[in-house]
């Protein structure tokens, strides 16, 4: 099968959705979960229940975020360099909140010390909270673009600061990506909980499956009434990678002009609001499994609805607007988008099999007494 | 070419180290056949378990941590001439099953060193340990073991902490013997 | 152009954040492996000793697998963070192993470590292993891809520049992977890796027997380490070698850097193993030379020379003149001026690109350089001689001292001799070395690539984030300060379970226990 520059460009978008979607759906819990520890766990044996739920598959589930990385870089490596660069703050503050994970995971139970622990507890809180509202706050900011140019040997230069990443609109796309996140973390506890713990991440699903909804609304009204960015010029899906040659506009609500040309795509966010109250029903009636289900769905659509209409744009430029990078001008180039393609295609469905199988071997209900008769080896 | 490389030499080094351990297992399992044991309760005899005490007792006094001694003294059987020797001799292995799972293997070594008494030297026990670890040894012996009814077990314990002073630990052996003397006159009963 | 010291301070962060991920990554390398063997004799030998093993030894993998991740996930993001224009300018090129990495290496290792750790009792015997040996083929994996990446910029074979993106692009993903330098790189540093971890686990192993303890455990677990560490610094000295060979066809001038080989002498060139490089004046005082063992190493052959840095630093000054024309050239055709003669012109000087980006330094804009600016330029181009010279001696020495502890190690393991104190505490003392070898075979590695990021087509100094000297300040003081603790915290518990060894498993069989399952 030949494809050609605008397919394989039009792919490697919807493969990178794809592995943002994936961490969302693990990584995504993880990070729920680690933010939920200090209130769903009253004492040491309740956290260490909650630790060990994600315990022995939160590394693997981290991955996708890092393949996600990876794929940007290998990609879309002029949106990678502008945006690591430029979000230079942002993302060592969510890198140094990461490095609470791994240490926290692995070195909180193996001292006996009550003051060392709750430490670490706070650690693996702050570990879940900052990465997931940064990631919302980012995309937030992808929305609204942010100041970058170029020079004429392609050198970037981002001359927005950090603190205006942290404006209204961003904030809210992070108060959205946390408390859909805290939603999928509590769905997951359901399933792996008993007793007290179990009944406690019932209150939370619901909780926050409504404020996810009711946010995701608010910035759905929101974003009609900021400014959104189309391209005016002649679009050339199959010309090499330059992001100068095209013209961009800014525009009042111009993030819903593919939902206008497209009306069939109403039906993303419109699945955002029926898989989240089938969230909050599953989880009522006791069938967290299929919750999970519904609640990944809730995940993928928020995504999809924010990448859907931001397309084909990853990066607008809010200064040199013609800067702006799109699918179309900011790929690699053909050979290596086909290589990676083919790389994608045959690993990607070999990682499900044994991801699926290592979920399914420690499948089951994590208890105290698991914690206890366990106590020098479990997390 | 390099990777290909990689895996075979890769594969060597797995095999050496393997190869390496399993000659190492090989050899101890001749040592362990050709060390000579109590017929009854294979435990070791008494000069096996000497030579072996040497060796412990050196390496405690070189490394500094304490070196107890249990002993386990069936007493009752020569007492009364009512029990028959089979009986005798069941309770006897019993005995020696239930201590071969409680100690460490690798760590304690077990002997039985005359008719009813049977030796266990544990390295690196201090006092307090070495005394629990008895009683436990005693309480269980009389609720778990099977034996005639009048019984009677005494475990006596002996621990040595380095270094001393007591200047009649000359020599090693005579080191051992004199181990060996105290607690066969019971220096510290549980 | 960016700051010269917002440059000098990027290269601090990356040296700094790289040499600390590089603490923790040859033991999960090698360590892998070991835990994968001492399973496998479990697995044949039903024997429960090698389990207790697997799972000691596996614990202080664990300890340390948590920084080699933590670490790891800092190196994913610098790039882009630091070094965008070179994120933009080779992205195209190194990116896809980067993600293949991801996709084929990552997902591995850290799916099963979970299950590696937690799935004893939900697995069979022969699962269990499997999973073992899929961590340790997933780590290595790792290390793959990430040296294929960075074989490239040492010998950037397979890709092409193109002026309309203004990147390298990949022409040939087989030369890619098949670099030469790719090869003998990944396969010098996992076989560093085994070094490390048979080091490790020899040290500590010597220790308990040193202390008298748990000696059956120790004693295995010295006899596996001695063997497979046998069998790895071989290797790595055998590609060291190699690696050698390959320096002298495709990046001779680091060669010619690490060996201070000022001029091509008459083949077979002598070794220096000692002296005083000095730079400007271009020569080694003091020099004690091994005749014709340079010449053998470098080129396998009797006549062939080896080139000195005079003649390369002839050779660049034509090169650095070329760059210019290149890079006048690219100008016209980035404003539109496409015709063949330009195109022709531009495919024949190409290569020479980078060498006229060194200009830069000087001058903006390139094609007005003095003759002065082009000699600096061309100076510029040769890697610092003096710290490569000392850390590859370096690195060498530690590599023959292992050796010989390896080997008096598989001898006395398979005499059943290895209680000899004296070659415990050798043991135990090596503990730091395979440590200071990967660290200094790293640095000859990376400074000998100076000036550039990618071997003579992008200088370092451009390939820089346009960030601001506080950005970088306030980075390096946060990865600085929290590495730190990390480091201390990780120390602490290693040592806190070494010192407690295999009676941390709470088996009931080891030295500090009372016996079945009692609490300590």
């Amino acid at each position: 099968m030949i494809f050609d520059y605008e397919t394989l460009r039009l792919i490697w978008w919807a493969l990178l959705g794809a592995l943002l979607i994936g961490f969302a759906i693990t990584g995504g819990f993880d990070l729920g979960v680690a933010i939920l520890l200090p209130f769903l766990g009253k004492n040491d044996t309740e956290r260490r229940v909650i630790i060990n739920s994600i315990g022995a598959t939160w590394e693997g589930n981290q991955v996708w975020f890092v393949t996600a990385g990876g794929a940007l870089f290998a990609a879309w490596p002029m949106a990678y360099s502008v945006a690591f660069s430029g979000f230079y703050f942002a993302l060592l503050l969510t890198l140094f909140a990461l490095f609470m994970r791994p240490i926290g995971f692995d070195y909180r139970s193996k001292l006996p010390s009550q003051r060392w622990r709750s430490n670490w507890d706070i650690a693996l809180f702050v570990g879940g909270f900052i990465p997931a509202l940064i990631f919302g706050v980012a995309f937030g900011n992808l929305l609204e673009g942010v100041p970058f140019h170029f020079d004429d040997e392609m050198r970037s230069f981002y001359t927005g600061s950090f603190w205006a990443l942290l404006n209204p609109f961003a904030l809210l796309a992070g108060l959205i990506s946390v408390s859909m996140l805290i939603m999928h973390g509590a769905v997951f506890l359901q399933i792996k909980t008993v007793d007290a713990i179990n009944q406690r991440c019932k209150q939370m699903v619901t909780v926050f499956a409504l404020i996810t909804m009711a946010l995701f609304a608010l910035a759905g009204i929101w974003i009609a009434n900021i400014n959104g960015y189309q391209i005016t010029s002649e679009i050339l899906p199959n010309a090499p990678s330059n992001p100068l040659t095209k013209i961009v506009t800014k525009g009042l609500g111009l993030w819903l002009a593919n939902y206008a040309h497209y009306p069939v795509l109403w039906a993303i966010p419109g699945l955002a609001f029926i898989a989240g109250s089938a969230t909050i029903i599953l989880s009522k009636i006791k069938r967290p499994g299929l919750a999970f289900i519904s609640s990944s769905l809730t995940l993928t659509s928020v995504i999809l609805t924010a990448g859907v209409s931001m397309f084909p744009f990853l990066m607008p430029s809010s200064s040199v607007m013609n800067s702006s990078l799109t699918v179309w001008d900011a790929s690699s180039s053909l050979t290596t988008l086909k290589i990676m393609f083919w790389v994608t295609m045959v690993f990607l469905p070999i990682i499900i099999i044994y991801t699926s199988w290592v979920f399914r071997v420690l499948r089951g209900k994590i208890t105290q007494e698991h914690i206890h008769n366990n106590d020098h080896s479990a997390y | 070419m390099w990777y290909f490389t990689w895996i075979l030499g890769l594969l060597l080094a797995c095999s050496l180290g393997i190869i390496n351990v399993l000659r190492l297992e090989a050899q101890e399992a001749w040592d362990k056949e050709h060390i000579s044991l109590d017929p009854l309760t294979q435990l070791m005899n008494k000069d096996s378990m000497i030579g072996r005490l040497k060796e412990k007792v050196d390496n405690s006094r070189l490394n500094g941590f304490p070196f107890s001694i249990l002993t386990i003294n069936l007493t009752g059987f020569s007492e009364q001439n009512e029990f028959l020797d089979y009986e005798v001799d069941t309770t006897l292995r019993n005995v020696a099953d239930y201590l071969k799972e409680e100690v460490r293997a690798g760590v304690d070594i077990v002997a039985r060193m005359d008719k009813q008494t049977i030796l266990i030297a544990m390295p690196g026990l201090p006092v307090k340990t070495a005394e629990q670890t008895a009683s436990r040894f005693k309480q269980d012996i009389f609720n778990k073991v099977k034996a005639p009814k009048n019984l009677a077990v005494e475990v006596a314990v002996l621990v040595a902490q380095y270094p001393i002073n007591d200047s009649a630990f000359t020599t090693v052996s005579k080191e051992v013997e004199n181990l060996l003397q105290m607690v066969c006159n019971k220096t510290h009963t549980v | 152009m960016i700051a010269e010291n917002v440059v000098d301070l990027s290269r601090w962060q990356f040296a700094a954040t790289s040499l600390y991920h590089f603490l923790f990554v040859p033991l999960t390398l090698g360590l892998s492996f070991l835990l994968a063997i001492m399973e496998s004799t479990y697995v044949m030998t039903g024997k429960e000793i090698y389990k207790d093993m697997t799972q000691f030894w596996g614990k202080l993998f664990g300890i340390n697998f948590a920084l080699g991740v933590t670490t790891g996930l800092t190196m994913e993001f610098e790039f882009g963070m630091n070094w965008s224009y070179f994120s933009h300018y080779v992205g195209d090129v190194f990116g896809a192993p980067l993600a293949i990495e991801g996709l084929m290496a990552f997902f591995l290792e850290s799916t099963f470590v979970g299950l590696f750790f937690f799935g004893w009792d939900k697995l069979g015997k022969g699962q269990h292993l499997l999973i073992t040996w899929l961590v340790a083929l997933g780590s290595n994996l790792s290390a793959l891809w990430i040296l294929v990446a960075n074989g490239w910029m040492q010998n950037p074979v397979g890709a092409d520049f193109n002026y309309e993106t203004m990147r390298m692009e990949i022409t040939s993903f087989s030369s890619l992977l098949f670099n030469p330098a790719a090869q003998v790189k990944f396969v010098h540093t996992v076989a560093a890796g085994y070094t490390t971890a048979s080091a490790f686990v020899l040290a500590i192993s010597a220790y308990y027997m040193l202390k008298g303890r748990d000696a059956a455990f120790a004693q295995r677990s010295y006899t596996i380490a001695a063997g497979f560490g046998l069998a790895a610094i071989l290797s790595v000295i055998v590609l060291g070698d190699e690696s050698g060979y390959t320096d002298g066809e495709v990046q001779k001038v680091k060669l010619a850097a690490i060996e201070a080989e000022w001029h091509t002498e008459a083949a077979p060139a002598a070794f220096t193993a000692i002296g005083i490089p000095d730079q400007d004046a271009m020569e080694t005082r003091y020099a004690v030379k091994i005749p014709w063992v340079l010449g053998l190493i470098g080129t396998r052959s009797v006549d062939e020379p080896i080139t000195g840095l005079t003649e390369i630093l002839e050779k660049n000054r034509l090169r650095v003149r070329n760059g210019m024309k290149a890079y006048a050239l690219l100008h016209e055709l980035r404003q539109g001026k496409r015709d063949d003669v330009t195109l022709t012109e531009f495919d024949r000087y190409k290569t020479d690109l980078g060498y006229g980006l060194l200009l830069k330094r000087y001058t903006e804009a390139v094609v007005d350089a003095t003759d002065q600016q082009i000699e600096l330029a061309a100076q510029y181009s040769l890697p610092r001689v003096v710290p490569l010279f000392w850390t590859f001696r370096a690195m060498v020495a530690c590599g023959f001292i292992m050796l010989a502890v390896f080997v008096f190690a598989v001898i006395a393991s398979s005499i059943r001799r290895c209680r000899q104190t004296w070659l415990l505490k050798l043991s135990l003392y090596t503990l730091p070395l395979p440590w200071i070898a990967c660290e200094t075979g790293w640095f000859v590695a990376e400074f000998g690539r100076q000036p550039w990021t990618i071997a003579e087509i992008l200088p370092t100094f451009l390939s820089a984030s346009s960030l601001t000297e506080l950005d970088l300040y306030l980075s390096l003081a946060g990865y600085l300060g929290l590495y730190t603790v990390f480091l201390i915290i990780e120390m602490f518990l290693m040592l806190k379970f070494i010192k407690l060894g295999p009676s941390s498993l709470h088996k009931g069989r080891y030295h500090f226990e009372i016996a079945k399952g009692a609490a300590l």
